[in-house]
């Protein structure tokens, strides 16, 4: 295991190469080791620019905050032009939520990992880092220690949304969470199936089935369409997942979603029928950690992981993560 | 728990508890009638939740009342609803908000409570008291949230829509 050189990094990469962009202070240099223990060889440069051929990365790892605010604005602009451009993946101690809009709205944001003052989690970076790698993107499990076992419901018609949600929220209560963070995590849970059930479903020719359904109208899936919904929690971290058959959701209308909600414009909140635009913007502020699976055609899986250490304070002050992973086929 | 909510007739409108949460199924349309031509004044304490379809039938909700009522003030809004006031623009419509609760959280024994604040003029920020003694065992209860990103909401007020 090295931590390749600027040379190294232009000379050749092999395809699930990984480069690491940051400053030159002990910050980053603890994300650098810190991947290159985890995942192995990293190339690390100061720039974007020293990474003549960034197509060669699998992934680009940049630490957001040792970038100055035009090189932020370079680095959006530089990889929204790319047409084949690898994943990349910020890293962040700052609320950056000041940046979302102009990041969600370029489309390059599928990765964004919170960094505290001892360096990002080592467990969320290498999961990232290896589903990116790897492509076995699902499984609520990998964000949980071996020994955590989820309880599992099925849902098939929104009728049962309510007593799902009110199952979830025993079992926190039972756990001793706190009623504000409950209140997020029914929140989520809310959000996960309305869009299990009223987005997520399309016809046969790809066009949605009751997306501009009115959210009191009832609607029936048929059991082979059953919403998957999966919860545990180890102590620290509360998760939360709802896995439909459709894999329906692109990316870039959730990142078109997030971009306009948090542009807070007066189209902010849609006024067509169906849903109010403003879900996975309530998802992600209501998470320490939003993760959304696509297998498209075939699956897509939202996971939700909200902080419970402490109290609403605790989570507040952690900050926010947030990934899309579509399967490799796809890409 | 769905939306529930209570009138109370005064001199010159209502008063309208509204608690619960506040979702799709939200009926907000006779308090639409309520506050024609009157004051409407809309105590928001026991709001513990709101969904993205629930926002979108609230700011329906206000931006009717707007048009229609003399006056709309929010008074004691609940950390839902003012997690919503940060998150949303135009939640509050033409409406004054002028009190919200505070969220405080005890860690020697897991307690929650709220306490009331009161707002001044855009030119007289709230302060937000760090602690307070808890309520069931004495010890010192911290505000459950960030201050600044608590009331974060008043810098987004055009001045004289922050109380009187």
């Amino acid at each position: 295991m090295t931590l390749g050189t600027l040379a190294d990094a232009t000379r050749w990469a092999p395809p699930d190469a990984i480069a690491f962009v940051g400053g030159e202070s002990s910050s980053c240099g603890g994300i650098a080791r810190l991947l290159r223990r985890a995942v192995g060889e990293v190339s690390q440069v100061t720039t974007l620019e020293q990474l003549e051929d960034v197509s060669a990365f699998a992934l680009v790892a940049v630490d957001y905050d040792a970038l100055s605010p035009e090189e932020q604005a370079d680095m959006v602009a530089s990889f929204a032009l790319r047409s084949n451009r690898p994943t990349l993946l910020l890293l962040s101690e700052r609320n950056v939520k000041d940046d979302l809009a102009l990041l969600f709205g370029s489309r390059i944001l599928t990765n964004m990992l919170v960094v505290d003052a001892s360096g990002p989690d080592a467990s969320d970076l290498l999961v990232t880092v290896q589903k990116i790698r790897h492509g076995e993107i699902f499984g609520l499990e990998k964000y949980f220690v071996w020994g955590v076992e989820p309880r599992s419901l099925s849902v098939t018609s929104s009728r049962q949304k309510g007593a799902t949600i009110d199952e979830i929220d025993a079992y926190v209560r039972r756990i001793g969470v706190t009623s504000r963070l409950r209140s997020l995590i029914r929140t989520v849970a809310d959000e996960f199936l309305s869009n299990a059930l009223y987005n997520a479903p399309v016809n046969p020719d790809g066009s949605s089935r009751y997306g501009s359904t009115p959210r009191t109208e009832v609607v029936e899936l048929s059991p082979g369409e059953r919403v998957e919904v999966r919860y545990c929690c180890d102590g620290r971290r509360f998760g939360l997942s709802t896995t439909d058959p459709f894999g329906s959701l692109a990316p870039n209308i959730l990142q078109d979603y997030l971009a306009r909600a948090f542009r807070a414009g007066p189209d902010q909140i849609s006024e067509t029928p169906g849903g109010a635009g403003l879900g996975f913007y309530q998802i992600l502020g209501s998470l320490s950690h939003f993760v959304v699976n696509i297998d498209p055609g075939r699956r897509t899986e939202m996971i939700g992981l909200v902080d419970v250490s402490g109290s609403f304070r605790t989570f507040a002050s952690g900050g926010k993560s947030f990934n899309i992973f579509v399967t490799e086929r796809s890409r | 728990m769905s939306m529930r909510w209570a009138v109370e007739s005064r001199e010159n409108g209502h008063m309208v508890r509204i608690s619960g949460s506040i979702t799709e199924e939200a009926d907000l349309h006779a308090l639409v009638a309520l506050g024609q031509g009157k004051d409407l004044r809309l105590d928001l304490a026991g709001v513990d939740e709101i969904n993205s379809c629930g926002v979108r039938e609230w700011i329906r909700f206000v931006r009717r009342v707007s048009e229609t009522a003399s006056d709309l003030e929010l008074v004691r809004c609940s950390p839902a609803i003012v997690r919503q006031l940060n998150m949303v623009s135009n939640f509050r419509g033409s409406g004054r908000v002028t009190s919200v609760m505070l969220p405080y959280y005890c860690d020697a024994c897991g307690a929650e409570q709220e306490r009331y604040l009161e707002l001044g003029g855009a030119d007289a920020p709230p302060e937000i008291q760090e602690t307070v003694a808890c309520e069931r065992c004495g010890e010192q209860a911290e505000f459950d949230d960030l201050p600044d990103s608590y009331m974060g909401f008043i810098g987004l007020l055009p001045a004289g829509r922050v109380g009187r």
